[in-house]
């Protein structure tokens, strides 16, 4: 109970720190500068585009209940991508539709593209061969080289085995262990001490188990916060799906056509910002459900150190 | 910590960890082979080529490319506005970035007033795509501000992005704004990982939060501070700085990065092209992975020993 | 956390579900759902909507599957089912062909000799010399000459057809020029500053010197193209307006005002490097802000000097001089280079300033403007608020041709050839993954032969307003049925020049990007720029511009002297 009441008056203490109070004063400054623009994308979604025309920064005229909600009904319902499949015939795919394979979609491509470079760095980082090093520094300088007039062979590659325009075969393509958070997790798995292994393998325990009940519990951290940033990235990427996995429409791709392309009505800014945030309403709930749970609450309990 | 790994080695050698690790390692190294060695590879050696009309296919040049590429480093004006460019946004990125996402994340780590709020706002950029941030963006510098400057001051101005005085800094502006939210979050659920025994002792030492910050959070964070340093120098020659989500095709030069240089070229490039663009791509990396090798060798060496 | 993930889903159904309760979108019809029939070959045909839209191939498709009902293309099966390709990510930018299942492709920016140089196009050499569908004589005699040797000069084979035609340039607006007298009367003395009282008043020849037909009362010289700008100002219409998100749309004013000082046939040395033995104006150097001119012959040895033909100066000039009275002359979005101002709106501020009290004269645009106000909806809108007067057939627009002639010499009427200048290298052909696939090559051959009758070509036109780019002529009853402003871009096409983007010469062919792209960069004082807009804005003189667009001698034979003996 003194312990309680100790940590309490330490933490107000702490609170008033000159430190934080600057920070909180940047931050506030930055909220609102980014408070600004997204509200100001929330009122343009519910204007028409005759009102946008002549009043393009206000709140739209009138009660908020005539304000035009209906922009979002129309982009949820009416809004479609065309697809042709070959060998099938032509289907348009709406929204809804396409929320389900954008949730599969950067689902699974987040399960594995956060999968792989954690079990390659695991490898790298906690077994120290010539070829771990290798790989090392092929990851580094893989990063470095920009890559020419490549898509030929991508798609040719993809269609010889068989992944192409398949949700599996775009899960399969994100199974890689290159770009940055094989570096994090090879950071994560190098500061590990080695005490925990030891007394494991001294146990008798095998490598599988030491990986899955040793190691990936003391990187869950990370994984949690590399498989939400996956998530976020895969739920936005609307390049690959485009090009590879052309009739399975995910969100990401119809907001990209709202942008470049014309129907009607829906070229506007008021629906291409309905659009967005349709786009955007379900991550930002999952990530206000999720932050927390992903990535503070994991280090609490179990092995922290 | 090498140390430390030293000690490890010696236990390694046993053939059942030998074959675990090329069971474990098989899966993702066939993926890479397949989907990156053979796909990309053409890529690489398209430098080394020319494209033939009458062939109809890309034969053997040699190292003409290079030349060419050479020469245009004195010839091509742009090119230096392009180093410059990306050189600029680089830095600033690592002096005003950097150091704005390790004390945000600090404050979220602290979990000081409305931090569940600062870090849902910080991370709002990376869940709105790139496509509607950026339009966010234009209407706010180009239509908003000068709106609330005549109101405030009565001085009619032109948008911060529409005035050529201002774009560069705008647009470096944008991409410091909306870079917040992977480093934060990323860093933040690392300093959540640090021990609280560490944290306890130091303060019933009566340690001040900045102390903390800089003797036990930082330390604590290195590796993943030092992966985000050098994977953003890393990509140097590939940061396009969303130019092209502002601009399409058309950014003017005095903008350019490379990295946009290198979007927009492969968009816009026919095949008898592509070598002259891979041949710089080389170049470029010849200069650039050093500089990352040595780069990641200096932040080990700055990074503690100990923990 | 299995609760919430439980109700996102269920959340996700209940969507899908309610998907098949309405559907919202506007204009909407039966043509977009299609399954396949199996008892038909079908033919997967892709086409980059852009401005052009696909309402013109389903038209096509109804009738070509109708001419072909009872015709067999593979054992088994009768007749043949079109499949339209409406997403652009398989054509455009991202077309690969070799595995592509898309077999017959309409689109634009296409390097068809890049692709039939690897192979990847089908030969269609048999369509363009046979008849098309229901005529008499080969699809050839519809190209003229310079087509012809530039489609062949890969191999001697056809592996391309001309598709869409696309002007770049200024248009205007036709009731604006009316309400407000803006054209130049024949009378200049008529104490209106030279322009017209009445709109009954005779009207002055007009840039190519002629009356009574397209261009009466447009601006001949440069001198009058500016003085009719100042009486815009005066009488409260605003001159121009373009997308101020894509300067490069104000280079296509630059680019009329060049075309239409240097003429059809000098403005082809551009790409065919041969101006046999005629010459072309070039300027070598300024004496003070007097061009220093000289004549040449072209060839491929000194193709870099097309840079410096005197015409494309002028355009710089006549640019100059807008973007130095840019607060007056241009929509202050436009003039301004403001970000949040695309094309859609800029054509959208065109269309409805005559509406809302804030005329525009003139749109720096493509003929494909209306077209595209169309597919983006701000036409509807425009009629959705404005009721009949909007609609199409009360509208009146029309493409403007400018004048070649900076002054007027006294005693002489100013005569410009009226030059169309289509850059989009926009056209039909055959994916070569198919060859071998005998049904599927017959029925890819019968459908281009289909598109490229007369009745096909006519009916593209009627549909979309714009010409495909063949030789073909309208009934009155189609010519009639086209909107203003499309029957101004018929009658200016036939009445003038049409220069392609295309040649015969290696040099061009296996450079095309090069002679293509980026045209209009310059550098000045060590900076350099992208498009003239920036670097007017920026102080820069037209002189400098264009002479910092120049190629040396040098640098031409470092990249092309393969093409010539050093």
């Amino acid at each position: 109970m003194t312990t309680v009441t100790l940590h309490k008056s330490k933490a107000a203490k702490e609170r008033r720190s000159p430190l934080y109070i600057v920070i909180f004063v940047v931050l506030a400054v930055y909220i609102l500068s980014m408070a600004f623009p997204l509200f100001w994308g929330v009122s343009t979604s519910l204007k028409s585009q005759a009102e946008f025309r002549q009043n393009v920064l206000w709140l739209p005229h009138g009660a908020p209940w005539t304000w035009k909600w209906e922009n979002y009904v129309k982009v949820a319902f009416g809004f479609y991508e065309n697809v042709t499949i070959v060998g099938v015939g032509r289907k348009r795919i709406y929204f809804p539709q396409m929320l389900l394979n954008t949730l599969l979609y950067a689902g699974g491509s987040a399960v594995l593209a956060t999968l792989c470079p954690c079990i390659v760095a695991y490898l790298t980082a906690r077994f120290r061969y010539k070829f771990s090093k290798f790989i090392n520094a092929l990851v580094i300088a893989l990063m470095v080289i920009p890559i020419v007039g490549s898509a030929p062979a991508e798609m040719q590659m993809l269609k010889a085995l068989g992944l192409y325009d398949h949700m599996w075969g775009m899960w399969i393509c994100k199974f890689s262990f290159l770009g940055m958070y094989y570096l994090i997790f090879y950071a994560a798995f190098n500061s590990l001490a080695n005490d925990f292994f030891d007394a494991a393998y001294v146990d008798g325990a095998s490598e599988m188990r030491v990986l899955l009940c040793i190691a990936l519990p003391m990187v869950r951290n990370v994984i949690g916060t590399v498989l939400l940033i996956k998530f976020i990235d895969f739920w936005n990427d609307y390049q690959t799906p485009l090009l590879y996995m052309p009739s399975l429409p995910v969100l990401a791709r119809g907001v990209f056509r709202l942008s470049q392309d014309m129907q009607g009505e829906f070229s506007t800014v008021p629906f291409r910002m309905a659009g967005c945030m349709l786009l955007a309403i379900p991550i930002l709930i999952l990530f206000i459900i999720f932050k927390n749970r992903l990535m503070n609450n994991l280090s609490m309990g179990g092995i922290k150190e | 910590m090498i140390d430390m790994r030293n000690k490890k080695k010696g236990k390694i050698g046993g053939r059942s960890k030998m074959v675990f690790y090329v069971c474990m390692m098989a899966l993702p190294l066939l993926q890479f082979v397949l989907l990156w060695l053979c796909v990309n590879i053409n890529s690489i050696f398209l430098a080394f080529q020319r494209y033939d009309y009458d062939a109809g296919a890309y034969v053997w040049n040699a190292f003409d490319n290079f030349k060419t590429v050479f020469s245009d480093f004195v010839r091509v004006p742009f090119y230096a506005a392009s180093l410059r460019n990306t050189v600029v946004i680089y830095l600033i990125g690592l002096v005003v970035g950097t150091p704005l996402s390790v004390l945000f994340s600090f404050y979220l780590y602290k979990k000081m007033p409305l931090h569940g709020l600062f870090k849902t706002i910080l991370f709002v950029p990376h869940i709105l795509s790139a496509l509607i941030m950026v339009v966010l963006f234009k209407y706010f510098v180009d239509r908003a501000v000068p709106t609330l400057v005549e109101l405030m001051t009565g001085k009619t101005i032109n948008g911060l992005l529409a005035n050529p005085k201002t774009t560069l800094a705008t647009i470096i502006f944008y991409n410091v704004w909306t870079g917040f939210g992977t480093s934060t979050v990323m860093y933040s659920s690392t300093m959540a990982g640090i021990s609280d025994s560490v944290v306890e002792a130091a303060k019933l030492d009566g340690i001040t939060p900045m102390k903390e910050l800089l003797h036990i959070t930082i330390p604590m964070i290195w590796p993943t501070f030092a992966t985000f340093v050098v994977v953003g120098f890393a990509g140097l020659f590939m940061n396009q700085a969303a130019l092209y989500n502002f601009y399409g095709n058309d950014a003017e030069y005095r903008l350019y990065t490379f990295g946009y240089y290198f979007y927009v070229s492969m968009r816009t490039s026919s095949i008898s092209q592509y070598p002259y663009l891979a041949a710089l791509g080389l170049i470029l990396t010849a200069v650039a992975l050093p500089l990352t090798l040595g780069l990641r060798k200096l932040m080990d060496r700055l990074g503690p020993k100990t923990i | 956390m299995k609760k919430i993930l439980t109700s996102l889903l269920a959340l996700v159904c209940a969507l899908a579900m309610l998907t098949g309760c309405g559907n919202l979108r506007p204009n909407d019809d039966d043509k977009w759902d299609e399954d396949l029939d199996p008892s038909k070959t079908q033919l997967y045909v892709s086409n980059l909507k852009g401005g052009i839209g696909h309402d013109w191939l389903y038209n096509v498709k109804k009738r070509f599957e109708a001419a072909y009902a009872d015709h067999s293309f593979e054992d088994g099966k009768t007749g043949v089912q079109v499949v339209v390709d409406t997403d652009n990510a398989v054509n455009g930018a991202w077309l690969i062909l070799p595995t592509s299942e898309w077999e017959v492709f309409f689109s634009e920016n296409v390097p068809f000799n890049d692709y039939a140089s690897q192979g990847q196009l089908l030969d269609i050499s048999d369509v363009v010399k046979a008849p098309a569908f229901g005529e008499s004589a080969p699809i050839e005699n519809k190209l003229d000459a310079t087509q012809k040797s530039a489609l062949t000069a890969m191999d001697g084979k056809y592996y391309a057809l001309p598709h869409y035609e696309a002007y770049r340039g200024l248009s205007y607006n036709v009731a604006v020029f009316e309400e407000y007298r803006l054209y130049l009367a024949d009378d200049r003395d008529n104490g209106n500053n030279g322009f017209i009282i009445r709109s009954t008043d005779k009207r002055s020849a007009g840039p190519n010197g002629e009356y009574g037909d397209y261009d009466d009362g447009l601006p001949a010289t440069v001198d009058e193209f500016f003085k009719l700008c100042d009486q815009m100002v005066q009488v409260g219409v605003t001159p121009f307006v373009w997308p101020g998100a894509v300067a490069s749309y104000s280079e296509y004013i630059v680019d009329a005002f060049a075309q239409a000082f240097i003429g059809a046939e000098e403005m082809r040395y551009n790409f065919t490097f041969d101006s046999g033995e005629k010459t072309t104006e070039i300027i070598t150097g300024f004496d003070g802000d007097t061009p220093i001119t000289e004549r040449i012959a072209v060839t491929n040895e000194n193709g870099y000097l097309l840079r410096q033909q005197s015409g494309k100066y002028y355009g710089y000039a006549v640019f100059e001089k807008i973007m130095k009275n840019v607060d007056k002359y241009v929509y202050s979005l436009a003039g301004t280079g403001n970000t949040t101002f695309t094309h859609y709106d800029s054509q959208e501020e065109f269309l409805l300033g005559e509406f809302e009290n804030k005329p525009i004269g003139m749109i720096s645009d493509g003929n494909y403007w209306w077209n595209e106000a169309q597919v983006s909806g701000a036409y509807q809108r425009s009629v959705n608020q404005f009721g009949d007067r909007a609609k199409a057939e009360n509208r009146r627009f029309a493409w403007m041709p400018v004048p070649g002639v900076w002054s007027a010499t006294a005693g002489q009427t100013p005569k410009t050839e009226l030059v169309m200048k289509d850059p989009m290298k926009s056209y039909c052909f055959v994916n070569g993954n198919i060859a071998d696939k005998p049904a599927k090559v017959a029925a890819a051959k019968a459908f281009v032969s289909f598109c490229y009758s007369d009745t096909s070509l006519q009916e593209f036109t009627v549909t979309t307003g714009v010409a495909k780019g063949l030789e073909y002529e309208l009934t009155d009853e189609q010519f009639n049925a086209l909107h203003s402003y499309g029957r101004s871009c018929w009658t200016l096409r036939k009445a003038g020049e049409v220069v392609r983007y295309n040649s015969a010469n290696r040099l061009f062919m296996e450079n095309e990007q090069a002679f293509s792209a980026y045209l209009h960069r310059s550098t000045v004082s060590g900076q350099t720029y992208q498009t003239p807009f920036t670097a007017f804005r920026d102080g820069v003189s037209a002189k400098d511009y264009f002479s910092g667009n120049w190629i040396s001698r040098s640098d031409w034979n470092r990249d092309y002297s393969d093409y010539f003996a050093v």
